[in-house]
């Protein structure tokens, strides 16, 4: 037989292939690390963890002002100069209904997003010496600015939140894999937790990062240069804009003064400047991409190719014949337009006498049914193709002509009329307007129109009528929303159904 | 020495890839070498018998497989009808089997089966894919897509990529027979793989013997839907009365433009769109096999193509299938056996709006639908004709290498098998089609899995009635699922239709894309799964047998302080025969079977291993995908993909399982109940957290759910009358099944994910929606007040007002909101089965199947949708898309109530009761008539041994009969919502032959 001659080779050839197969299944192979996440074991370890979690916290609070395009349904729908045209859940928080059921509104009322910058800045801060100890390259200037950064983050995301919710849970550790319930703090409490860790991170922050010649941290930042870092972190002019922020919502308009001074005296250090009326509306302006003027901002830059549809106020205002789109979502009504820009010469707005026009570049087809808010129109790479609406402004939390007015509306409440004017007048003659010339009483009124002016779009608007009528108090119906918390928001029902502490604000029981 | 026998030198070379003789792998589901049985046609349904189908071959599963629980498919009839898929050929052939076809674009990947029931609540898009059973070709599990490209994915509709049911592979004259294991004891032997079940497919083998070559073909039609169109002038019609009930002025003004002008041709005129979108369409398959060699060695190809073209949208799948297998028998002792298996798909798909523009993931200005005007319609279909295009292909190939060797009482066989697919979409759309962008999209994905398993068995007999069987294996699983994908818009021309890259890599933007704005993704998984067995039968005196089995389980999607997992399994048999009187004529055959498993349960993701983790997490709701920050990678916590501790234990499935075997009148009637209680426990599931903590969810263990049920398979020979008279046999499977969660993480008792509720006790498939009581609000003054609190009926807080719905205030509040739902229906049919006759008469043969499914409701979001135009339009989001079939007249408006549709609570939101319908269906799914020629002389002139020369007709989805209002109730997505997208599952009649020479 044929097959007999080869049995003895083949035996134990087959023999050594079925050991050789059965040895196959050892345990390590069941070691398959996944490629989605890195391990508790291998964070922290080098100066790129930094970085990560750095800009992951930055990160994460550009996802909580973006998710559908929150900045501006917070801050500049609720009663303001922007109707919407079809969509009823912006109607109706327009309208101030923010308990309407749509899946919008609900979302908005949910604070998740921004309790996870919270988290993820105090596990910075919590573990980050890790790095410092591990790897050399990490040096302590770097990690106190890093440090810094994420104390003046979870600050500016706790004093956004309780300009939305007044009180909120006040949590400043982790608490890593811990689901604590925790109660509201009273906003007061808040607010002045988050300007004592401003005023611990300031002296840490430097005035711009990846530069030889700041004072604080000279030379490149996790190797980039100003350019690239300009408008993306927060810098210590941010953090005294945030601060001046925060006092002039707790109604301290002194210390609001003096923080607002420092930024305006001190900006040039970080490369910010004030803008002509042309830059604001240029398609590659102050929101464009990112750049120094962004006084502090999260940016969707295109350079980067971070640019989207949703985050934007361009993906709320823009239509017809900026972009494809025929109806705007929102739009301001030509007669708001009318009464916001009510003197001559303006800039941003006014008719021209003899032809009777608008001259503007705030707004497109003015005077047709379908006028178009186009202040801010960043499509890609500040293009003006409009086929398809990828945008890449930054949305910008406050910008020097902003803080100008914030300073004369200080000196004005505590009664230092003169530079009250001056800094009012700073703006006004910017943009084409005379000095300001009527009586003193009425400077409040004309600081708050200017803020309404320069700022429309850039969600400011209802922050701006709350301490207006705060200051003011000519306003029952506002006063009785400032006093029942009408002014803040509902919490969303799932948030309450998760953390029995916590209880509805009274005005939307 | 016979001429097909090999010189032994050959014989080394080529044994490394061709098949040994069947007989030692039979385990693997091979079939005999023994000749195949003359078929009958007519014969019954083999699914009361305990192995595969004797009618269809004689595949033994005796090595690896519990004989109970296994029921086999009659795939001799079922190989007459046109289906494309496994989903379909199994869906209602098989008791205690839930199909869910969700849809009818041929190929699609939206088709699941549920074996015994439904093992965790759908809650995710991915869910679906974790309780799906595993598919067995010739003994290698195939390997499915993961689901892990959702992540990226800001629509769900659909999965990126070619989105190809990776089970339309199969081609039903290449199978010889499809096995349905269910319950633990059955899918011992195939561990945590098995969890859900298992579909052990086996294909035709190489048989010794006379070159017998098989040829079969059909051709037939799937026939267009008789749709009664509308246009502007019906819609308008349908929105008046609620403009003139509830419309403010400002509302009226924005009445819609293209229902305004009913001058307007495009709108108001002809409504023939059906023309374009509606055609009966041709399917056919052609395909041959020949098989032949001596019994040391031999051979068998098999090819072959089937095109099924849907009725509606152009639709279409294209399949090429080609397998080889020699069998090679070198020594005596040693078997060595290969097989490769190919198959290509091809694949036209859907040209819906809602598709585009997820895939584009870009939803233009949507303020008018498009017209029902055919001319308008077709200008758009030549776009798609003329000047873009959509490919869909999916290639897939298995194989493997085995030895198998026989050493007086030991058996070993080694293996080495692999199952890889691949899948490419290349998409193009020019700008014409949207807002003046083009758009290209590129995917490649593929998945890959090796398999190295060795078994060694033992037989012994103790004295003439002990028997003992011992078996030991191992097995070692490596998967890896990989994709990459691009999405690239506004390149500057439509006639440049590929993402080109600079291929200079001196260059800065050295494969940075020159043309196109472009986003890229890539992905990968591995997965490892080890697994060790032993096995212990015992038998007496073919009475009773006893079978044991412990397995150990070690998957790196475990933890590593968790990674191993012990099953044990028993399972035991009593044969009554001999107990029985020797008279057969009352009840011939009796049996009892029991037995108890406990299977670990695998995770299709790979992030729990890790425990605590970082990762990007920086998209929001409409860019879930966002990847850099300032051009930076970065990590986090996974704050929106939920927090992942330590210590997670595997979870499994442990069943306890009964039945009784009995045939009755000399085996005329053949009857098996079961009787199951299947719990999976300890699943994972994504728990609320605090929102204070950042997360939206924390993974805990500990979802407990019970599938309880009944399954009773019955046949009976009604008329038996010997060879050429009539003979009718009548089949009936039926299966209750209900589940109920038994607990949840941390002993919580009742939680709200999204609007689906769990509470514990309660049913998983419930709807929970809101109740209605009477008819609207009339005015706002028949709000109810609160006399205590003088607080006003509200919706989540926004009072009632005239013209809303009254909805069921159930805790008494005065707040409806999420605690006011009730549970009302269930999207899992309470009883579903098949009956099925056969008829046969001399030469003709006969057959029909009249499925259903009862005790099952669907919510039908499409009506829903019809009124919630308001908000919809409003909207300008994904959902507001109304597509072609949008002008067609699908609904019984005079049967809902009328709410003002502009109300804030949204009136006619679809979680209400007036929406659930009952969903209930019986359908004459398929019909054939035969008639074998084989045998007829004319035909046959030289006197050959013509096996089969079988014509017949089919006809299949003929009818149904159902209470449900909206479309055909099988097109409703996974869990039980109507969206009114499934394409539709066309009548389809074909006309075929099958010869075996």
């Amino acid at each position: 037989m044929m097959f007999t001659k080869i049995t003895i080779p083949f035996r134990i050839l087959t023999i050594v292939m079925i050991i050789g197969l059965l040895g196959s299944g050892c345990n390590k192979q069941l070691d398959a690390p996944s490629s989605h996440l890195v391990n508790e074991e291998n964070h922290w370890k080098s100066i790129t963890d930094t970085r990560s979690a750095l800009l992951g916290t930055y990160g994460l609070l550009r996802a909580a002002m973006a998710d559908n395009n929150g900045h501006w349904l917070y801050g500049e729908l609720r009663n303001g100069d922007f109707k919407a045209t079809s969509r009823l859940d912006l109607k109706a928080i327009i309208g101030g209904n923010l308990n309407a059921p749509y899946p919008a509104v609900q979302s908005l009322s949910n604070w998740r997003r921004f309790y996870a910058v919270i988290n993820s800045a105090s596990i910075f801060i919590e573990r980050a010496h890790e790095v410092l100890e591990n790897d050399r390259q990490y040096t302590e200037r770097n990690y106190q600015v890093d440090i810094a950064q994420m104390r003046a983050l979870r600050a500016f995301a706790y004093f956004y939140m309780t300009r939305i919710w007044g009180d909120v849970p006040l949590i400043t550790s982790s608490k890593d894999g811990n689901f604590e319930k925790k109660a509201r703090s009273s906003k007061e409490a808040v607010l002045g937790y988050a300007e004592s860790e401003l005023l611990k991170a300031v002296n840490d922050l430097p005035f711009r990062y990846g530069s030889v010649l700041d004072p604080v941290f000279p030379g490149l930042y996790y190797g980039q240069v100003t350019t690239y870092w300009s408008g993306v972190l927060l810098t210590k002019i941010s953090a005294y804009a945030i601060l001046a922020h925060i006092a002039a919502w707790n109604e301290k308009y002194i210390d609001a003064s003096g923080y607002a001074n420092f930024v305006l005296t001190y900006y040039q250090n970080s490369g910010a400047s004030y803008t002509l009326t042309a830059g604001i509306s240029k398609i590659d302006g102050v929101f464009y991409d990112k750049n120094p003027a962004q006084i502090f901002g999260v940016p969707f830059a295109w350079t980067d190719r971070e640019a989207s549809i949703v985050g934007h106020i361009e993906d709320l205002t823009l239509a017809a014949p900026l972009v494809t789109k025929p109806v705007p979502q929102i739009y301001v009504p030509d007669a708001t337009i009318l009464s916001i820009y009510n003197e001559d010469k303006d800039q941003r707005f006014s008719i021209n006498p003899l032809t009777g026009r608008a001259v503007t570049d705030f707004f497109a087809n003015f005077g047709s049914s379908s006028t178009v808010f186009s202040k801010i129109k960043c499509i890609r790479n500040a293009s003006t193709d409009g086929s398809l609406g990828l945008f890449s402004s930054a949305i910008v939390f406050t910008r020097l002509e902003e803080i100008s007015l914030l300073y004369a509306e200080s000196m004005a409440v505590i009664g230092n009329v003169g530079p009250a004017i001056d800094a009012l007048d700073n703006v006004r003659l910017a943009r084409g307007l005379s000095s300001y010339s009527g009586p003193n009483s009425g400077l409040i009124d004309a600081i708050f129109k200017e803020r309404k002016r320069e700022l429309i779009g850039e969600g400011w608007n209802w922050y701006d009528q709350v301490r207006y009528n705060r200051i003011m108090k000519n306003n029952i119906e506002f006063n009785k929303l400032i006093s029942s918390n009408g002014i803040f928001w509902p919490i969303a029902e799932d948030v309450l159904s998760r953390n029995s502490l916590l209880v509805q604000n009274e005005f939307w029981r | 020495m016979n001429k097909h026998r090999l010189f032994p030198c050959q014989c080394i070379l080529v044994s490394f890839f061709l098949i040994g003789l069947g007989f030692p792998l039979s385990g693997y589901g091979f079939q005999d070498t023994k000749a195949v049985h003359a078929e009958k046609d007519t014969k019954a349904d083999n699914s009361l018998q305990d192995t595969a189908a004797k009618d269809s071959g004689i595949v033994e599963l005796r090595r690896f497989v519990s004989l109970r629980n296994v029921d086999s498919l009659n795939v001799k009839r079922i190989a007459k009808y046109p289906f494309v898929s496994l989903q379909q050929v199994v869906k209602g052939n098989a008791a205690g089997v839930y199909v869910q076809e969700t849809n009818g674009e041929p190929g699609t990947t939206e088709q699941s089966i549920l074996i015994r029931g439904l093992s965790m609540p759908l809650l995710s898009r991915k869910d679906i894919y974790q309780v799906q059973p595993q598919v067995y070709v010739n003994g290698i599990p195939l390997i499915q897509d993961n689901p892990f490209m959702f992540d990226i994915q800001k629509f769900d509709y659909a999965p990126i990529g070619t989105a190809t049911n990776l089970l339309a592979t199969i081609d039903m004259d290449n199978i010889e027979s499809i096995n349905i294991v269910k319950g633990g004891a059955a899918a011992a032997i195939y561990g945590p793989r098995a969890a859900n079940g298992a579909i052990l497919i086996t294909t035709k083998n190489a048989q010794a013997g006379m070159k017998q070559v098989s040829v079969n073909s059909y051709f037939g039609m799937a026939q267009k839907d008789n749709v009664t169109t509308t246009n502007a002038q019906d819609e308008s019609a349908f929105r008046m009365p609620f403009y003139q009930k509830f419309a403010s002025p400002a509302d009226m003004d924005n009445y819609p433009a293209y229902l305004r002008d009913a001058t307007n041709e495009n709108y108001y005129g002809p409504s023939n769109w059906t023309d374009l979108y509606y055609k009966t369409s041709p399917v056919r398959s052609v395909n041959a096999s020949i098989t032949g060699g001596t019994n040391r060695s031999n051979f068998r190809f098999f090819g072959g193509n089937t095109s099924t073209s849907g009725n509606a949208d152009d639709t279409k799948l294209d399949k090429y299938n080609a397998s080889f297998f020699i069998n090679m028998l070198p020594l005596r002792w040693l078997t060595v056996s290969s097989m490769i298996n190919a198959t290509r798909l091809e694949r036209d798909r859907n040209r819906s709006f809602r598709d585009r523009f997820s895939e584009m993931q870009y939803i233009p200005d949507l303020t008018s639908p498009i017209a029902p005007n055919k001319i308008i319609y077709g200008n758009l279909l030549n776009e798609y004709k003329a000047k873009s295009f959509d490919d869909n292909k999916n290639s897939a190939i298995q194989g493997y290498f085995s030895l198998s060797a026989k050493l007086k009482k030991l058996d070993f066989v080694s293996r080495v098998g692999f199952d890889y697919n691949e899948s490419t979409r290349d998409v193009f759309f020019p700008s014409t089609m949207l807002d003046g962008n083009n758009y290209v999209s590129n995917y490649y994905g593929y998945n890959q899995r090796v398999i190295i398993e060795n078994t060694v068995s033992y037989k012994h007999t103790f004295i003439k009635k002990h028997v003992l069987n011992l078996e030991a294996g191992q097995s070692f699983q490596s998967d890896l699922n990989r994709y990459n994908y691009a999405y690239g818009y506004k390149g500057s021309s439509d006639y440049i239709r590929i993402n080109v890259v600079n291929g200079n890599s001196k260059e800065g933007d050295y494969l940075l894309p020159k043309d196109f704005i472009v986003f890229r993704f890539t992905d990968r998984q591995k997965a490892n799964l080890s697994s060790l067995f032993a096995k212990a039968e015992y038998t007496y005196n073919d009475e009773l047998s006893l079978t044991a089995v412990a397995r150990t389980d070690g998957s790196s999607n475990m933890q590593p302080g968790a990674r191993w997992f012990f099953s044990p399994i028993v399972n035991t048999e009593y044969n009554f025969s001999k107990l029985l009187p020797q008279d057969k004529s009352a009840i011939s055959s009796l049996s009892l079977t029991a037995s108890w498993s406990r299977i670990g349960n695998l995770l299709l993701n790979d992030r729990f291993a890790a425990g605590p983790q970082y990762t990007v997490d920086l998209g929001w709701s409409a860019n879930p995908a966002f990847y850099s920050y300032a051009g930076f990678g970065t990590l986090s916590r996974p704050y929106t993909a939920g927090w992942v501790g330590y210590d997670i234990p595997w979870s499994y499935v442990q069943e306890t399982n009964i039945g009784v075997n009995a045939g009755f009148l000399n085996d005329r009637i053949q009857a098996r109940v079961e009787l199951y209680s299947k719990n999976n426990n300890r699943m994972l599931l994504a728990m609320p957290v605090v929102a204070e903590s950042g997360y939206a969810s924390a993974y805990h263990s500990g979802m407990d759910v019970n599938n309880s049920g009944a399954e009773l398979m019955l046949q009976a020979n009604i008329f038996k009358g010997k060879k050429d008279q009539f003979n009718w046999t009548a089949n009936l499977n039926a299966s209750y099944n209900q589940n109920k969660l038994k607990a949840l993480p941390g002993g919580v008792s009742e939680i709200l994910i999204g609007t689906q509720k769990l509470v514990v006790g309660e049913a998983i498939d419930k709807f929970w929606v809101l109740k209605t009581q009477g008819e609207a609000f009339h005015t706002d003054a028949d709000v109810p007040v609160n006399p205590q609190t003088y607080q006003i009926l509200n919706y989540k807080g926004l009072p009632f007002k005239g013209g809303d719905p009254r909805w069921k205030d159930l805790n008494g509040d005065y707040t409806i909101n999420e605690k006011d739902k009730i549970a009302l229906g269930n999207y899992m049919p309470k009883l579903t089965g098949n009956f099925a006759n056969s008829l046969a008469y001399r030469k003709f043969s006969l057959d029909f199947n009249l499925y259903f499914a009862l005790g099952r409701n669907i919510l039908n979001q499409a009506a829903a949708n019809r009124f919630d135009f308001i908000n919809r339009g409003g909207q300008n989001d994904i959902s507001s898309i109304d597509e072609i079939t949008f002008w067609k007249k699908d609904l019984n408006a005079d049967s809902y109530p009328v709410y003002n549709p502009w109300s804030a609570v949204q009136a006619y939101r679809a979680d209400q009761d007036i929406f659930i319908e009952n969903g209930s269906f019986l359908k004459l799914r398929s019909l054939s008539l035969g008639y074998d020629f084989a045998g007829l002389h004319f035909l046959n002139k030289d006197k050959k041994a013509q096996r089969r020369f079988l014509v017949y007709v089919t006809g299949t989805n003929l009818f149904t009969i159902s209470p449900y209002t909206g479309g055909d109730p099988e097109l409703v997505g996974y869990t039980g919502i109507d969206s009114g997208y499934g394409l539709s599952i066309p009548r389809t009649y074909t006309l075929g032959f099958k010869i075996d020479l």
